[in-house]
């Protein structure tokens, strides 16, 4: 997978999340564990084009509630607590009068949090709701696992101080005449890992 | 009709009177009466709880389970109140049900995901060590490297006499420590009635409580409705504190056996409210 494929699969997750409660909007967020908050990844709706890379705390709001014990919740009226839209809602441009979240998990660690905001909830009932969402963020857990691998992959590759790029600087430093042992080298590495 | 579509939830299912073993009725005058919950303690192990909303009827002590510098996790005291809500509406539902009962919160949320089952677990302990009479845990974990450990310490609960009410999950999937034998478990029914009570024929959730558009206190003052097994479950954690008022000298066991004599849903007895 490349990157562009990792965005497509989140933007295409919150289309459909937003779509499905035909909801003011929805937005993907994915825990950051070096920063231990949770970070907007993807977002459809009012407000998508000012969430991307903002990041909330992980262990504050209904986002960090899910995402800390792996349960599904509704809110509404969410539009009287202050406490939840003073400073980020304002900066979105939506301030929502009912919240559905739920965990995206991936063998039992949370990957992150599918939000829905004012989601339509008339003629499907809220429980429904939450079935629906889990579903849809059961059917993109996998997707999200590879890609978040794939970034750390990256990442460790990028890391000029990383063991990985030391590793490729030292293989590097071997002559072409020595071509046959680095295989030799790759062979038996290959080997020990699978 | 099933009107609840979460997990582990009432189907509506009767129980015969011989499943209970009480050939004469218990009823909730014996139960209870008129008990409020006086002279026992609770410990709502959650978000935090807003000691300040009128609908909590503050002096909630405030603890938060946390890392220390050692990487070891420690139960202080708290002042940061209740971070996501979810917490307030519990003590806030106990409150309804138990206005004498003691409440204390304990804070589990961390930054670090990785670290909240380590939370779970350091709050738990703390909770058995200091001998609550009830332990309120709408929150479960699915990592099987935590289970081992939190079925020692629900273990240890069991003996002392400290009763863990723990909610089931939401979705239709095993954590725990709901799953433990020596947890009592909770799931949602829809009836609107805070104090229907059903007593579960096909473990292993133990009974059913209103788990569906319950309204909560929230913290800032106002109320929100919400739905969650998360809050089916203070409502038996609230009329337990009922009960151990009346019988102090009861455990897990009798307390078990009690909340199914006193279920709405054993055929041949009246029940509260229909379904």
């Amino acid at each position: 997978m490349n990157t562009s494929t990792h965005d497509e699969i989140l933007r295409s997750t919150v289309r459909l999340a937003r779509l499905s409660f035909a909801a003011a909007a929805a937005s993907v967020c994915l825990y950051d564990q070096e920063s231990e908050s949770l970070v907007f990844e993807a977002s459809s709706g009012q407000g998508e084009d000012r969430l991307i890379g903002v990041s909330i705390p992980a262990d504050v709001g209904i986002a960090g509630w899910v995402a800390n014990t792996g349960e599904p919740i509704v809110v509404r009226g969410v539009a009287d607590d202050d406490r939840f839209n003073a400073d980020f809602a304002e900066g979105t441009g939506l301030v929502p009068d009912t919240i559905l979240a739920a965990p995206i998990e991936h063998d039992g660690e949370v990957l992150g949090v599918l939000e829905v905001l004012d989601p339509r909830l008339d003629g499907v009932g809220e429980l429904s709701a939450i079935d629906l969402l889990t579903e849809l963020a059961n059917q993109s857990c996998a997707a999200l696992a590879l890609m978040l691998q794939d970034r750390r992959e990256r990442a460790r590759r990028t890391d000029p101080s990383g063991a990985v790029t030391q590793f490729a600087a030292l293989l590097d430093r071997v002559g072409p005449e020595k071509e046959d042992a680095l295989q030799d080298l790759v062979n038996a590495l290959t080997k020990l890992l699978t | 009709m099933r009107t609840v579509r979460f997990a582990h939830t009432s189907l509506g299912a009767t129980v015969p009177p011989d499943t209970i073993p009480l050939p004469a009725a218990v009823d909730r005058a014996w139960a209870w009466g008129s008990a409020t919950g006086r002279g026992v303690r609770v410990c709502v192990i959650d978000s935090g709880v807003d000691p300040t909303h009128p609908l909590v009827g503050g002096g909630v002590p405030l603890y938060v389970a946390q890392e220390d510098d050692e990487g070891g996790w420690r139960v202080v005291p708290d002042e940061a109140g209740d971070v996501a809500g979810h917490g307030t509406a519990c003590a806030g539902i106990i409150r309804a049900l138990a206005p004498d009962a003691e409440t204390t919160s304990v804070r589990v949320l961390t930054k670090n995901l990785r670290g909240n089952g380590e939370a779970m677990l350091a709050a738990l302990s703390w909770a058995v060590d200091e001998g609550f009479d009830l332990v309120n845990m709408s929150l479960s974990t699915r990592k099987e490297s935590l289970k081992e450990r939190l079925h020692d310490l629900a273990d240890r609960a069991w003996f002392k006499g400290v009763t863990l009410v723990s909610a089931a999950h939401n979705s239709p999937i095993i954590s725990y420590p709901w799953r433990f034998p020596s947890v009592i478990s909770v799931g949602s029914h829809a009836v609107d009635d805070p104090e229907y009570l059903e007593v579960n024929p096909d473990p292993p959730v133990d009974v059913f409580a209103p788990g569906v558009n319950v309204r909560v206190p929230w913290p800032g003052g106002g109320t929100k409705v919400v739905s969650g097994n998360s809050f089916a479950t203070p409502h038996v954690v609230g009329l337990s504190a009922r009960v151990l008022e009346r019988h102090p000298r009861f455990r897990t066991a009798q307390l078990r056996q009690v909340l199914a004599a006193v279920a709405d849903n054993v055929d041949g007895r009246p029940a509260r409210s229909r379904p």
